[in-house]
């Protein structure tokens, strides 16, 4: 029996980690998580993706060398197919346990369960039991599993609805009241990844920014903001974020989105342009950010120091439109 | 009403003729050119993939030239295609043109929304059943006629005695088939071009084979490839398509039996690869290499738009398909910025490395 499980720190990793930890500590066998994404682990998973794959995956990728290089027995490579019903999760998810094999042949023995609906529901512990027939487990102790693993994961998600977040920092905001009030609208894999994101969370948190983020957003929520599309998404994580958007933007109860996404990303480069076409028509400042291995720092954080300057006039001021001469202009 | 639609290929041919015998106005977008794409692209965002934004020049060249609505296909993910009408719609929109998009996503079971959809397309006007069949029956000829002889240009243009000659052939036959209305002529027009093409060709040589596969649009459509097969074709090569127009409408609206079979034997192929869809259509290419390795092809050209994401995992695939299959897959990866002689000359050096090997496999039999 495999004595430790590989679970790269990439991609929905950031959605059912809380899953896997608790499945795999109930089978008795040793989670382990893959290290912080590093310089090292971007560059491993740069040399063996195809060029134009996303950031994520290439990241993904990298993790998996990472795992294998801690010597564990199997790495979890779940091939997410919909984790709602009809909709699906994006392509490359549905190919990325066969494009592994195929680009790093020298890995340990890949688990590979099948998730084509909610986690929750019965398919998935069949699939479950098909997927991780090396642990010698009886169905019955395979089921609690299942159960504990779930568990830890409504546990999660309950966190999650209050605002519970990887990156909350306690003393974000120091001595400050939050200035501000933007939702920070991307994969959950592309924002709290520290070092892709370079820390644009806390970055925020520092600067007196209060985040809003499309986690706190229920179902009803999101259905509630995709009411106003003639087309449903058919991504659901795109779904969600543009649902969490519209209902933000329709409560008015934030000053300014960033969009967070990452170069070549097939879903946001579509679900986005109608997001900012929206925010536009709407009047409501956006900053969009695309991330990807040649994004620098500074860079990034010179768009956003100007973004949060704009915002601060915009009250200051009361105009709308700020030209790069001459006086601010309120196009109302 | 007056009607415009994206091109692909020889599909103008076939929507016109569909509209014209309906009694509908249908505005052909002019064809695809650095303007049209220059267009698109302008207006379109910046990373969705290719297609879109060469849609998106149609459709406003279409619009200028007075169509009212547009008619798009659509469909239920998880490729990006299925969302196109409603960015293109929302960037229209924005851009002042005031029309009416027609999106329809394949039936696939459900035929009642199907019909709903397409329609407001009939103008009010309801045909009988036998006008009705009579249009079915002549659009589905002339699919039939434009695939077998484009199968046909790609089998004789290695063997042509003037380099041009069967491409010029098959333009004058295009032209001439958009115009025909009536099934009697098709067949003329089909019988004459096969007995005209069989007197540009002569004997000889044994030329290498290459597949072409990928993503649909890429490969129907030669404004967007640069003309690939004619590249190839004059360069010798016997070029076979994978992918025809009718092919969809025996996929998703007829559930022809010989399609259902080719869909299998080529998941069969790839089941050791890929067992599992995409999208697009990433699976079908990793089948199909394997297909094609198998049969003894020289090579495989892979086409795909820039960052589609089902190709991208066929792409992945396929490093390892051509080295356990020792066939030289070449993807083309095209967008709004590729170049026509950059292709050319990778075509050239993909083409002479094809034949050094054919060359070195016989001597290597010889010794």
């Amino acid at each position: 029996m495999p004595a430790s499980v590989g679970i790269p720190r990439a991609l929905l990793y950031y959605q059912f980690f809380a899953f896997w930890q608790g499945f795999f500590g109930a089978l008795g066998a040793e989670a382990v998580v893959s290290g912080q994404t590093g310089r090292n682990i971007l560059e491993a998973g740069l040399t063996a993706a195809v060029e134009e794959t996303c950031l994520p995956v290439k990241v993904f990728l990298g993790h998996l060398q990472d795992l294998a290089g801690r010597g564990v027995d199997c790495l979890l490579v779940p091939r997410y197919v919909r984790v709602e019903k009809k909709r699906y999760t994006c392509p490359k998810l549905l190919g990325l346990p066969d494009m592994t094999r195929s680009l790093l042949p020298g890995l340990p023995p890949l688990l590979v369960p099948g998730i084509n609906g909610p986690i929750d529901e019965p398919p998935v512990l069949a699939e479950l039991e098909r997927a991780c027939g090396i642990f010698p487990a009886d169905r019955k102790r395979l089921k609690e599993a299942y159960r504990f693993g779930l568990g830890e994961y409504r546990r999660f998600l309950r966190g999650r609805l209050q605002g519970e977040l990887f990156f909350t920092e306690k003393t974000a905001h120091g001595n400050r009241a939050p200035s501000f009030k933007v939702a920070l609208l991307g994969h959950d894999y592309n924002i709290f990844d520290e070092y892709l994101s370079f820390n644009l969370p806390r970055y925020l948190q520092r600067q007196g920014v209060e985040i809003v983020t499309p986690a706190v957003c229920g179902r009803k929520q999101v259905s509630s903001g995709c009411g106003r599309l003639e087309k449903d998404i058919f991504w659901t994580f795109n779904r969600d974020i543009a649902g969490a958007a519209f209902y933000f933007l329709e409560r008015g109860e934030v000053e300014g989105f960033i969009l967070v996404s990452s170069f070549a990303c097939g879903p946001d480069s579509i679900v986005n342009e109608i997001m900012e076409r929206e925010f536009k028509r709407a009047g409501v400042p956006y900053l969009t950010l695309i991330l990807d291995e040649h994004t620098g720092e500074a860079g990034l954080r010179t768009r956003l120091e100007a973004f949060l300057d704009m915002l601060a006039w915009r009250r200051g001021k009361g105009a709308r439109y700020f030209p790069a001469y001459g006086n601010p202009v309120d196009c109302r | 009403m007056r009607v415009t639609f994206p091109h692909m290929g020889t599909l103008w041919i076939v929507v016109k003729t569909l509209f014209e015998a309906i009694g509908q106005d249908v505005v052909v977008p002019p064809p695809i050119t650095q303007k049209t794409i220059a267009l698109g692209v302008r207006h379109s965002p910046e990373m969705a993939c290719f297609p879109l934004k060469v849609n998106m020049g149609n459709f406003i060249e279409g619009l200028e030239r007075g169509a009212d609505t547009i008619l798009m296909a659509g469909g239920s993910g998880p490729c990006r295609f299925g969302y196109y009408a409603q960015v293109q719609r929302e960037i229209l929109k924005d851009l002042g043109y005031s029309f009416n998009m027609i999106a329809v996503d394949p039936p696939d079971g459900d035929w009642r929304t199907f019909w709903a959809r397409l329609r407001p397309l009939l103008g009010g006007k309801q045909p009988g059943w036998k006008e009705g069949l009579e249009t079915a029956l002549l659009v589905w000829e002339k699919l039939k006629a434009l695939d077998d002889v484009h199968h046909l240009v790609l089998e004789t243009r290695p063997f042509e005695k003037r380099s041009g000659a069967v491409t010029r052939c098959h333009d004058l036959f295009l032209r001439e088939m958009a115009e025909l209305r009536d099934r009697k002529a098709v067949r003329r027009l089909t019988a004459e071009t096969r007995a005209e093409m069989s007197s540009l060709r002569e004997a000889g040589k044994n030329p290498l084979r290459v597949a072409m596969l990928g993503e649909i649009y890429m490969c129907l459509e030669p404004a967007v490839n640069m003309h690939l097969e004619k590249l190839l074709g004059e360069m010798g090569v016997y070029v076979e398509r994978t992918i025809y127009l009718s092919h969809w409408l025996r996929d998703h609206i007829l559930a022809d039996p010989r399609r259902i079979l080719a869909r299998r034997s080529f998941k069969k192929c790839a089941s050791r690869y890929l067992d599992h869809f995409v999208g697009g259509h990433g699976w079908e290419s990793v089948g199909k290499t394997v297909r094609y390795a198998r049969e003894g092809f020289d090579g495989v050209v892979h086409l795909l738009p820039f960052t589609c994401g089902p190709e991208v995992i066929a792409q992945g695939i396929l490093l390892r398909v051509s080295r356990d299959y020792d066939i030289p897959v070449l993807s083309l990866s095209m967008d709004e910025h590729s170049s026509e002689t950059g292709l050319l000359t990778r075509l050239e050096t993909f083409v002479d490395m094809l034949s050094q090997r054919r060359t070195g496999r016989r001597a290597e039999l010889c010794t």
